[in-house]
């Protein structure tokens, strides 16, 4: 028989039954959207995490001084980045500098002991932060040395009475003035975390003015991030750094590393480690849902086979062989598994939108997800209805004869 | 046995639909040799017997044995499908035999909205639909009026008159008249008679 009217069959029996055909495609449909939801949440979950805790740290080498030994090589220098910035090239996305140092700071109420950091290049996009008031250093302002600056979204609550009016204020910083210029955002990485509770200044004033630190060198900071363009090169970065740094500073081969280089992806890949045991967890109880799913498209299946007996043999009557019997009824079941995984993701789809604006949680249902839905969903419906069919393609065309 | 119509009779339960499931090669017997346009079919496998009445065998069930959510103009058409006849081709002979059965106007409803009597004319049209070579009927008339009676046993009639042959299982005086043969069936053995 043609395979138009194989199709045309299997259609005809989907639409004369459309309530049947609905309860089975959404039988399917129900296991498909499970495994679909737990995967965007997963999905979502795994971005959220590495956005939260690392940002764009994810992909920074950081370089610090190896405080475990104390030589004539270290710390690093801000001149250092433009080195590293050179030979790196094409890896290199973002690169800042910073040093820290604490001192007492008073707005418009009373002082409190701040963080303070000197802070040159691309600080805000190293620390994925927003400035919530006024605005950020210009290039030329971090280059400079004027004694302005911008708070952290605790320090200026701290400070001001309203963070807003903190903008175009003076505080003071150890009883020098200072301009405040703009007020970060809450923030929502560990490394913007740093900056909460910060003044941050342009290096070279925090230099000048404010920085009572006998430990380092004007030039000298406490940590260089060179954010990389892609999270892979971290380890090939790395080593041209190390080389960098030992020629810049003068360090010979033979001497241990005068700096420390903060491996995040090492952090990343235990965190990594732990979502992947909660995948295991979700997706097992997903594919229970989707085998649970499938045994009872089978039972509706089978009892259909059961109901429609005399129809098939009747088909048979008419010409049809076994064959003929066992493609419609996987057709069938092929395109109900079509029906179930539209229906799946689009409920993956709903619920993960509801469940994200209810609790919070977040879903990331990308089109490789709904693939994997629909692939689920077709071949969940094709194992399971091939016993049926295999039942129909079994019936005796004798059975016409029985009104 | 072309050309001929054949009566089957016998008290219910001697063995007359068994004997045309046997003969329209719809099942095997336990025992003996069936033959079927001079080449055995005894012990074939079901899918090689099925092909062989594919187009070639054409039945009336005692309930016409229409599926009842399918359109007439589907109904019709379902062995020229299994067959393989064009959709052009199909639809011309289905409405051609269901003209043949005056019923050509209900052609797109659905089986379970006709009468009885319609429902076994449209499943004489879908028997005739193919023009097959042997017409299997187990008691097409039963439950049917004089008229619509009469409408089958003319068809089945002029199926013979133009070289077909019809084996028709009945206990139908209107129909009876139609057989050139009568074969009864008395304590399991079948015994031929003359014209009834």
């Amino acid at each position: 028989m043609p395979l138009w009217n194989q199709i045309y069959m299997a259609v005809w029996s989907i639409t004369t039954r459309p309530i049947r055909s609905c309860l089975m495609a959404l039988t399917l449909g129900a296991g498909a959207g499970s495994v679909a939801l737990a995967t965007a949440i997963l999905a979502g979950y795994g971005q959220q995490m590495e956005r939260m805790v690392f940002g764009a740290y994810a992909r920074s080498l950081v370089i610090t001084e190896n405080t475990l030994i104390h030589d004539r090589f270290g710390p690093p220098r801000v001149s250092d980045l433009e080195a590293l910035d050179q030979e790196l090239g094409t890896l290199v996305e973002a690169r800042a500098a910073w040093r820290t140092g604490f001192a007492e700071a008073q707005g418009d109420g009373d002082r409190y002991e701040v963080r303070l950091f000197g802070v040159v290049g691309d600080y805000q996009r190293e620390a994925n932060m927003a400035v919530a008031h006024g605005r950020a250093f210009t290039r030329a302002e971090l280059a400079g040395a004027e004694r302005q600056c911008m708070l952290g979204a605790s320090a200026a609550a701290r400070l001001f009475a309203r963070p807003a009016d903190a903008v175009g204020a003076p505080v003071r910083i150890n009883g020098i003035s200072c301009a405040v210029i703009g007020v970060f955002g809450p923030a929502e990485t560990n490394t913007a975390e740093r900056y909460a509770l910060g003044v941050l200044l342009p290096f070279t004033a925090m230099v000048r003015y404010f920085d009572r630190s006998a430990h380092l060198a004007p030039d000298e900071a406490n940590q260089l991030t060179v954010v990389l363009l892609v999270r892979r090169s971290i380890s090939a970065a790395r080593e041209t750094a190390d080389r960098i740094l030992r020629r810049e500073h003068g360090a010979p081969l033979s001497h241990a590393a005068p700096f420390r280089f903060g491996d995040e992806n090492a952090s990343l890949r235990a965190m990594n480690r732990q979502r992947d045991l909660l995948t295991r967890l979700l997706f097992s109880i997903a594919t229970i849902s989707m085998i649970a799913a499938a045994i009872g498209y089978g039972g509706y299946t089978l009892s259909a086979v059961e109901t429609r007996r005399r129809d098939i043999a009747l088909q048979m009557a008419c010409g049809a062989l076994g064959s003929d019997i066992l493609f419609q009824f996987m057709l069938e079941s092929l395109i109900l598994g079509v029906l179930g995984a539209a229906i799946g993701a689009g409920v993956a789809a709903g619920l993960g939108f509801l469940v994200s604006s209810l609790w919070d949680i977040p879903v990331a249902l990308d089109p490789c997800l709904a693939l994997a839905a629909l692939a689920g969903s077709i071949g969940a419906g094709v194992a399971a209805g091939a016993l049926p069919a295999s039942r129909a393609a079994a019936a005796a065309p004798a059975l016409a004869v029985k009104g | 046995m072309a050309g001929e119509c054949i009566a089957v009779v016998g008290r219910s339960g001697a063995g007359k639909s068994t004997f045309l499931t046997i003969l329209g090669l719809l099942d095997q017997p336990d025992a003996g040799t069936v033959s079927f346009l001079g080449e055995d079919v005894s012990g074939i496998p079901p899918a090689a017997l099925a092909r062989r009445r594919r187009g070639r065998i054409g039945y009336l069930f005692q309930d016409a044995g229409l599926i009842a959510r399918m359109r007439v103009l589907d109904t019709v058409c379902l062995p020229m499908r299994y067959a393989g006849r064009a959709a052009d081709d199909r639809k011309a002979a289905a409405y051609k035999a269901l003209d043949a059965v005056e019923l050509s106007e209900k052609a797109n409803r659905r089986v379970e909205e006709l009468s009885g009597g319609e429902r076994q004319r449209v499943g004489l049209a879908r028997a005739l639909a193919l023009g097959p070579q042997l017409l299997v009927c187990d008691e097409p008339s039963a439950a049917l009026d004089e008229q619509t009676t009469g409408v089958i046993g003319r068809l089945l009639s002029d199926h013979a008159n133009r070289g077909g042959c019809v084996i028709l299982a009945t206990h139908d005086p209107l129909l009876m008249p139609i057989a050139d043969r009568m074969i009864r069936f008395t304590n399991g053995a079948a015994i031929e008679e003359a014209k009834p």
